[in-house]
């Protein structure tokens, strides 16, 4: 037998890959056409990404987008840490089971759903829906992937770590911030990365809790798409891609590169 | 030993849900000594520690340090502290830091801690590796970084959970010198749980040894092994054979047994059973004596050699008696003798006053 990858062996990867990531590599493609028909390649061009900067629609709905994704992204990761310290450090407490099925639905629930509860919660509370009702939807599916890390993180926690530093003289408040907090701490920055990346690209949630002048940027790219396709926004999801895919990495990196071995 | 003791348990228990792990014990250490907990595991000895360290808090009783109650102190403001069986280095923090952590809690400055850091770091031989992460030093180095954190504050107390269970034989001969060097140095008192009794002979000044949520026996090692008080302190400190009978008679300083085989055996006895109670002689291997047939008589079996190991200057040797037991005999080899074939014919036999007959 050969070492390594045969050629029959590349092929495969080769075919595996280019069903997953060929359409998103014409997006980026074509988002360097110098022509203004998407179809047609008409040499290679930066001026979508320079007229990209001139349309006031598009950069208010990014920061819009960028702005929800930092404030759920923040608020999942207080609460999500929150949920799994409550499983994994609180025993046995009455509905356990309930409260952690309940913590991980919405990792299942359909997000149509999701979004139509919130809004008839939201319309049933006579809240105005803009800016906080899009955060709060986001929080709720970004919350239970940072519990899923950092309740993972907390299951291989060396509990006498923190025994040793209270016998030490830390106070239990002391301890958690000298130790727990740095030890659990890639875990909550993967987790923060994850909901930001989730609220950034999520159009579902978003579509059924904004309000006027709250428009993000996956429901922009939406409603221009349906007036005709234009390189323009071939651009801004280039642009999209690699803000996602660069914080996934670093999420996976983080997770990896500063997890110290627990013992 | 005047004054009241550093340490002292009274009539401490503790209880998880119907499973008594610490029983109405009752135990004074006091200053400046290496003291053991002995045990097979579950006997409570680790409860025993917790309980001390104030990880848990006793259903009943109460526990004394320097005469100051601290039955409801919260571990960080009691001056003892622990050696973690798995040392519990804190990863995120270079060997320095994690020696250090214990005098930053305190608030002093940060010359003196520099300077006390250093002080351990060769009081443990680790003088250079201040900088390095617990991760990239071995099992040994760990181990002596761990003894270091702990020390560094001046404890009253050091507790140490299995300190040498993570390492290896050779490793764990002479960290047993270590830890009895730094306990000289510091003057401070070491509880070391162990279920090793080899380290608790070789360390201890004195040793409890547990069973049950409950204390058998306390004392020097020595003592300890020369005269057990129960059958469980027999067994389990040091080898020994134990044979079981009825009482059929008292002897000056002992009594007679008879076994179920009808064996008729007399040891030394400190307690006094009633004729007909069951009771246990314990004879250790290197009291038991091997003669050729005819010389002894009494006190003893025929057998016969069944196989002969060689080890340490020693020469072990099991012998099935005639009535079916089976015991282990050693001698050492320099006292000559010590050749017997397998499957020669001898009596082993033993001096009462070498052999305990045990109630319990």
């Amino acid at each position: 037998m050969k070492r390594g990858l045969t050629s029959a062996h590349l092929a495969i990867l080769a075919a595996g890959f280019a069903f997953l990531y060929v359409p998103i590599a014409l997006v980026v493609l074509y988002s360097f056409n110098a022509s203004r028909l998407v179809t047609v390649w008409g040499g290679f061009s930066t001026q979508w990404y320079v007229s990209l900067f001139a349309n006031e629609q598009l950069l208010q709905a990014a920061s819009i987008s960028f702005r929800v994704a930092l404030a759920s992204a923040a608020l999942s990761t207080v609460l999500g840490t929150c949920a799994a310290f409550a499983l994994q450090r609180f025993g046995r407490f009455p509905a356990r089971t309930l409260f952690s099925g309940m913590l991980y639905a919405p990792l299942v629930m359909p997000e149509v759903i999701i979004g139509l509860a919130l809004l008839l919660l939201f319309v049933g509370l006579g809240i105005d829906r803009g800016f906080w009702t899009i955060v709060i939807g986001h929080t709720t599916l970004g919350l239970c992937f940072v519990a899923v890390v950092v309740q993972a993180r907390l299951a291989g926690f060396d509990r006498s770590l923190e025994e040793a530093a209270q016998d030490l003289g830390a106070s239990p408040a002391r301890t958690f911030r000298s130790i727990t907090l740095p030890l659990i701490a890639p875990a909550m920055a993967a987790g923060f990365l994850l909901a930001f990346t989730i609220s950034l690209d999520d159009f579902v949630i978003a579509s059924f809790t904004s309000g006027p002048g709250s428009t993000t940027l996956p429901m922009r790219i939406y409603s221009q798409v349906r007036l005709g396709l234009t390189p323009e926004i071939n651009a801004i999801s280039t642009l999209l891609i690699g803000i996602v895919g660069l914080s996934l990495l670093a999420a996976t990196a983080i997770n990896r590169l500063k997890a110290p071995s627990a013992r | 030993m005047g004054g009241a003791p550093l340490l002292r348990l009274a009539r401490v228990t503790k209880a998880y849900g119907d499973v008594v792990a610490v029983r109405d014990l009752s135990l004074d250490i006091p200053a400046n000594e290496f003291f053991a907990l002995l045990g097979p595991s579950g006997c409570g000895k680790t409860t025993l520690m917790r309980l001390i360290a104030g990880f848990e808090t006793p259903d009943d009783g109460r526990i004394y340090l320097d005469g100051q109650d601290i039955t409801d102190l919260p571990p960080h403001l009691r001056s003892i502290n622990m050696m973690f069986q798995s040392y519990a280095l804190f990863p995120h923090m270079s060997v320095a830091q994690n020696i250090a952590f214990g005098l930053k809690q305190e608030g002093r400055p940060r010359q003196e801690i520099a300077s006390r850091v250093e002080d351990m770091l060769r009081l443990v031989q680790m003088v250079g590796l201040g900088e390095r992460r617990p991760d990239q030093l071995s099992g040994g180095q760990r181990q002596r970084v761990a003894l270091a954190r702990a020390l560094i504050k001046r404890p009253k107390l050091l507790l140490l959970d299995e300190p040498l269970a993570a390492l290896d034989r050779k490793l764990r001969h002479d960290t047993q010198f270590e830890l009895m060097q730094a306990q000289r140095e510091t003057g401070t008192s070491f509880v070391v749980v162990t279920h090793d009794q080899d380290e608790a002979m070789v360390m201890a000044h004195r040793m409890a040894v547990m069973r049950a949520g409950a204390i058998d026996q306390i004392g020097a090692p020595r003592e300890v092994y020369e005269e057990p008080a129960t059958r469980h302190v027999a067994g389990f400190v040091g080898e020994t054979n134990f044979f079981e009978g009825r009482v059929i008679q008292y002897m000056p300083g002992g009594v007679a047994i008879e076994t179920s085989k009808g064996l008729k055996l007399e040891a030394f006895c400190q307690q006094h059973p009633a004729i007909g109670a069951k009771v246990t002689i314990s004879i250790r291997p290197e009291n038991l004596r091997l003669s050729a047939p005819g010389v002894f008589s009494s006190n003893g079996s025929a057998g016969e050699i069944l196989d002969q190991v060689f080890r340490e200057g020693l020469s072990s040797f099991r012998v099935k008696l005639d009535t079916g037991d089976l015991v282990h005999v050693r001698k050492s080899v320099s006292e000559g003798g010590a050749q017997h074939a397998r499957g020669e014919r001898v009596f082993v036999s033993f001096a009462p006053e070498h052999a305990r007959a045990l109630l319990t």
